[in-house]
């Protein structure tokens, strides 16, 4: 026997959608996992039991409705229950209570929203329940929830769903309107079709819709695992000083939560570490992973280099670690293509990285979108994905490039820039407008430079004075008109976030304070080849940059 | 005495010192080589850097070695592979460094911080420390350690079993250690040494007017330096 609770979402106070069908989904798998431990959670507010056995338990087949029906309504989830001997036939029976009671044509109290149908009386108890109830029940078969109820069902997996739609063949859209132009409106009408007839015409599909309309099932109760946390727990006799203790404690307690991954094909994204010092305070660091990852020695590794950089500020009494388990990474690596590190590798690498150079001091550059000479940011630095690997085997090697194109492209790469983030101050002694000396004045960091030789410039660049937060130019003290026409100094401006790359991802300690520059290259007489910029408002001259 | 001579060699060989010292008598293995990305310079390298060695790029500021080293990792890049970069003095620039070929995506960029590090010594210590930890964990074509905004002092305070401990991270790996510095500290037995010189007839100018004349590049004048055949 298979006992169905449907929720009638409509019914439900009014909520965000996606959070009310959660509720209710929620509701009615407690309900039913405190009945049964075999549960199937079909789609979005639907469930089924396999309620064979629950008579010793709680009773007839008519209580166990009735005392499923009551703990739902208690929970705040008006529901239909049906009890039957097929799956089949129990979920559209509580299909059709559920809609009745959110068109408020059936009272979630009465005694009809608890059906029990009898054993061999499926085929009638359907008869009478209307066509379309196989489209919805298909619908949450295939995976296809509501979409006004948050699409995807809870708790099942792909792959889980993908084997019901071959199983059952119920994948292919419900021709209700052709059902309609054959003037079939119930199921009975549905059922009393010949089945070949009804192959010769819609195929497979046709069958499935024909059996499910007769109550018989295309597939067993495939009973939803119960989301377990995966957390442990590990408390101290004695408090813990140093990370080298927690290291052998952290490994006592990640080996079983990786092993656990491993058994169910999962991995983790994000590793939580919640230490609870000897001040009754909580540390809690979070680590985010760039792959699924289950490999213990990785992840200790992982949370005791961010532990030595973030060393917790007293004694640890209890270390919890939490994971956030996700499907496993699958890969299939290429023969032709040279090997790259995993990216277990990497994530160890760079954090072993960031202890030594420092947090933000590690990952992959990137250019950011603005004209402001040397603006660069980072970002996570991720290795080489899948699809790079494919696409790099087919990449013809450089050599086989034409001579021309070869000469052009290497005369081009030779202007490189080794640029100062800190640019030293230099003094410009200035012949008609052009630099004919440099004297260094921060001498430890630039030797003796001398006489301009070559010159070339001016080019101006400006930029972000455009923008909110940057009216006036970093140093200056800006000035602005009172009411009375007196000037009034505006307060220094306080470089704001970097504001151009959109990527989340990306981080940059680049200002966006306005800029004016004019810049000159130059190769003064000790034969060190400079991009030399003035600052236009406050006439000054650095070293932006050396050509290298 | 052929017998001591033996013994001794076959002690060499058993700590890995033979191939400083008994390569007459043992035939050299072949040494795989990475392209430079400078077309003109890999027949005298015998076709690019050495796998498995520590190579440098020698020479004083604007010489050309930031370029040479870019074009290493550019080529690097091309071909698909990893490249790194221990940025000692925080003085890469992405805009030249793209448009020499760089494929930014596949570079591990670590960056010394010299506004946070009060002595510079403490600085050149953690980009070494780097410098190991990229090459222990292997994968990368080509890993660069840019020295060369250190003085020739600070490097030469290093203790002379740093490079050594270094190359036995990169022995017998598809991997070539690049170090960029203004002299000659860390060549490896069987790496290439490319002293690099300076001068104001290095730069190449390029426009007939003076208004469109601009700088278009360095020409790199290279010394090669190796013990190895080439």
């Amino acid at each position: 026997m298979f006992c169905a609770l449907a929720a009638a979402l409509t019914a439900l106070p009014a909520m965000p959608p996606a959070a009310n069908v959660a509720a209710a989904t929620d509701a009615l798998a407690a309900v039913a996992r405190g009945a049964s431990p075999r549960v199937e959670i079909v789609g979005p507010g639907v469930v089924v039991i396999d309620a064979r056995g629950l008579a010793r338990l709680f009773g007839q087949d008519a209580q166990v409705a009735a005392l499923c029906r009551q703990q739902a309504a208690d929970r705040g989830v008006p529901s239909a229950v049906a009890i039957a001997a097929t799956r089949t036939a129990a979920l559209l029976v509580a299909l059709d209570g559920a809609a009745r009671i959110a068109s408020a044509s059936l009272d979630p109290t009465a005694p009809g929203a608890a059906v029990t149908v009898p054993a061999g009386a499926e085929a009638a108890a359907l008869a009478p329940l209307p066509i379309a109830l196989i489209a919805r029940l298909s619908g949450l078969e295939a995976g296809r929830g509501p979409r006004e109820h948050g699409g995807q069902p809870r708790g099942k997996t792909a792959r889980s769903r993908a084997h019901a739609s071959a199983v059952s063949g119920l994948d292919a859209d419900v021709p209700l309107a052709l059902w309609r132009r054959w003037g079939l409106v119930t199921l009975g009408a549905l059922a009393a079709l010949p089945a070949a007839d009804l192959f010769e015409r819609l195929g497979a599909a046709g069958l499935g819709w024909h059996a499910m309309a007769r109550g018989l099932d295309a597939r067993p109760l495939v009973p939803t695992a119960e989301p377990q946390p995966f957390e442990a727990t590990c408390a101290f006799e004695w408090p813990i000083e140093a990370i080298e203790p927690l290291a052998f404690a952290l490994g006592r307690v990640i080996e079983p939560l990786c092993a656990r991954l491993d058994l169910g094909g999962l991995g983790t994204v994000t590793l939580q570490t919640t230490l609870r010092l000897v001040t009754r305070e909580l540390y809690v660091r979070r680590l985010g992973l760039p792959m699924p990852m289950r490999d213990p020695r990785v992840l200790r590794t992982l949370i005791v280099l961010d532990l030595e950089s973030h060393p917790p500020p007293a004694g640890i009494d209890v270390l919890t670690v939490t994971f956030e388990p996700v499907g496993g990474r699958i890969v299939q690596p290429s023969l032709l293509a040279r090997a790259h590190p995993r990216p277990e590798t990497i994530a160890t690498l760079t954090a072993r990285l960031r202890a030594v150079m420092g947090d933000g001091r590690v990952g992959c550059p990137v250019a950011l979108d603005t004209h402001r000479g040397g603006a660069i940011g980072m970002r996570p630095f991720g290795g080489l994905t899948a699809g790079g690997l494919l696409a790099v085997a087919e990449t013809p090697a450089v050599a086989e490039r034409p001579a021309a194109v070869e000469a052009e492209t290497a005369a081009a790469a030779r202007l490189t820039l080794r640029r100062f983030r800190s640019p030293p101050p230099v003094r410009v002694d200035l012949d008609r407008g052009r630099p004919v000396r440099v004297r260094s004045l921060e001498s430890r960091r630039l030797p003796r430079l001398g006489a301009v030789r070559q010159a070339a410039g001016p080019w101006r660049s400006s930029g972000d004075w455009w923008r909110t937060g940057s009216a006036a130019f970093d140093g200056d003290l800006a000035m602005a008109a009172s009411a009375d026409g007196a000037a009034v100094p505006l307060l220094r401006p306080v470089a704001i976030e970097s504001v151009w790359q959109p990527d989340p991802s990306v981080w940059s300690d680049e200002p966006a304070t306005a800029w004016d520059d004019d810049e000159w290259d130059v190769v003064v007489e000790s034969g060190c080849a400079l991009r030399l910029a003035r600052d236009r408002r406050r006439d000054r001259w650095v070293v932006a940059a050396l050509i290298d | 005495m052929q017998a001591a001579r033996l013994h001794i060699e076959a002690l060499l060989r058993a700590r890995r010192l033979d191939r400083t010292v008994t390569d007459a008598c043992a035939p050299p293995e072949p040494v795989r080589s990475v392209p430079t990305g400078l077309p003109w310079l890999d027949p005298r390298l015998a076709g690019g850097w050495p796998c498995g060695e520590t190579s440098e790029i020698v020479g004083p500021a604007s010489s050309g070695r930031t370029s040479l080293m870019t074009a290493s990792l550019a080529a690097a890049t091309a071909r698909g592979d990893l490249a790194a970069l221990i940025d000692t003095h925080d003085t890469f620039d992405a805009d030249s460094a793209q448009a020499a070929g760089l494929t930014l995506d596949h570079l591990l960029w670590a960056r010394g911080d010299p506004a946070g590090v009060p002595r510079p010594h403490v600085l050149l210590e953690r980009a070494i420390k780097a410098f190991g930890l990229v090459l222990e964990a292997g994968g990368f074509a080509v890993v660069a350690l840019d020295l060369g905004d250190v003085s020739s002092s600070d490097l030469a305070r290093l203790p002379f079993t740093t490079w050594r401990r270094l190359q036995r991270f990169v022995e017998g790996r598809d991997t070539v250690a690049l170090v960029l510095a203004p002299t000659p500290v860390a060549r490896s037995a069987r790496g290439v040494t490319l002293e690099l010189s300076a001068s104001t007839a290095t730069a190449v100018w390029v426009g007939e007017s003076r208004r469109a004349r601009r700088l278009a590049g360095l020409s790199l004048s290279a010394h090669v330096r190796t013990a190895r055949r080439l």
